[in-house]
């Protein structure tokens, strides 16, 4: 392994996760926005209304502007995970085995601390 | 509420941190709702401000990747190992801790100049140390900074208290990991900040799940801050390449003294949140 290489690897997967960065957010802006609008249009409209997992993926299914507003919100969750799952598959490929193994723990984590938290 | 967003994404993403201290006591302020509805947009709105300004920052070569990586495992191990502190100490005390370490940290900061803290290994580096080596072009400066991070098993430990912290006493891990970067690790404060920013989602998404599967979630208010904080983290990302490494310092410092005295303050139970 040479290190005069690793410059342009770095910079490589600068690049690939800034597109994946930038994609992820813009499409959920544009979520976020086209759903306020046809909300707005909805008479008696209590912005700080919540709702459970349930009624969010009926409203989803539905496509309503809640349901919009919904898949705007799950893009945002979805990038990070996007780019972890990215940068694990860029580390593979330059076999950077030290940064696979932190990958995957930050995986592991992140799965073990959804488990513990929905239990 | 818009505005405030906008105001929280500007500030957030030139300074590394989420913001959640800020967005909290705000939203149960104003709109009086419930504690976990403001926690929970408070969580989104920190994914969108990691991934606005990261994605910028990443353009600019300012996150060191594999730094990031590195420290987040311990962030988010931090965070999912839950209050092993709150069992020695209790939380007032870890508060006004807290408080004295974040106001030393600005003075420190202060008077140690980054010049003095950034260095550049002379001679062969392990193989494990010359990985996190990085670059980046400061267009305030005019010049191509390059540094070798130091200290890195301190670091490692500061990002495990970090993230321990946030969950207990209600501070993201940016406030700790910024300086903790800088100060010990010779990270220069742009790309601390920036690294620190590319973080922030990760941390923060774990715990998004938990709120939004347990119903926590109020669509519309979620998305009228994320707008915002996506409109103030543009502008912001786009700023801090342009301002001097001092002046960003200073700005830090700030806000280590204004947060400090927040904790003083909890500590002395005049604010909830």
């Amino acid at each position: 392994m040479t290190i005069s290489r690793k410059p342009a690897v770095d910079s490589n997967i600068k690049i690939v996760l800034y597109k994946i960065l930038l994609a992820g957010i813009l499409c959920a802006i544009i979520f976020l926005i086209v759903g306020l609008i046809l909300l707005s249009s909805t008479p008696g409209v209590d912005i700080t209304e919540e709702l459970s997992l349930e009624a969010l993926i009926e409203e989803i299914s539905s496509m309503s502007p809640k349901g919009i507003l919904g898949i705007g919100i799950l893009l945002i969750i979805a990038t990070p995970l996007i780019r972890i799952l990215t940068t694990t598959i860029v580390f593979l490929k330059e076999r950077d085995r030290f940064l696979v193994i932190i990958s995957l723990i930050v995986m592991g984590i992140i799965t073990l601390g959804f488990i513990q938290g929905s239990m | 509420m818009l505005l405030i967003s906008v105001a929280i994404g500007i500030i957030g993403s030139i300074l590394g941190i989420g913001g959640g201290i800020f967005l909290v006591p705000i939203l149960t302020l104003i709109l009086d709702i419930d504690i976990r509805i403001a926690a929970a947009t408070s969580l989104v709105a920190i994914i969108v401000m990691s991934s606005t300004s990261s994605s910028s920052y990443l353009h600019e070569g300012l996150v060191n990747v594999k730094l990031g990586m590195f420290l987040e495992t311990f962030t988010t191990a931090g965070a999912v190992i839950g209050a092993v502190f709150v069992v020695i100490l209790e939380p007032s005390t870890i508060e006004i801790v807290l408080g004295v370490t974040l106001v030393y940290t600005a003075i420190y900061m202060q008077l140690k100049k980054e010049e003095n803290i950034i260095h550049k290994g002379e001679g062969p580096l392990s193989a494990f140390r010359s990985r996190f080596r990085s670059r980046f072009r400061d267009p305030a400066a005019n010049k191509v900074v390059e540094y070798d991070v130091e200290n890195i098993g301190k670091g490692a430990a500061g990002s495990f208290i970090a993230g321990n912290l946030s969950g207990l006493v209600g501070i993201g891990g940016g406030i700790i990991k910024v300086p903790a970067m800088n100060i010990w690790m010779g990270v220069p404060i742009k790309a601390a900040t920036a690294t620190s920013n590319f973080m922030l989602g990760v941390t923060a998404v774990a715990s998004a799940i938990v709120y939004i599967s347990n119903g926590f979630i109020a669509p519309a208010l979620t998305a009228v801050v994320a707008i915002g904080i996506f409109l103030g983290a543009s502008i912001g990302s786009r700023t801090l390449p342009r301002i001097s490494a001092g002046r960003v310092r200073t700005a830090f410092a700030a806000i280590l003294v204004v947060i400090g005295i927040l904790m003083f303050m909890k500590a002395a139970g005049l604010v909830v949140s």
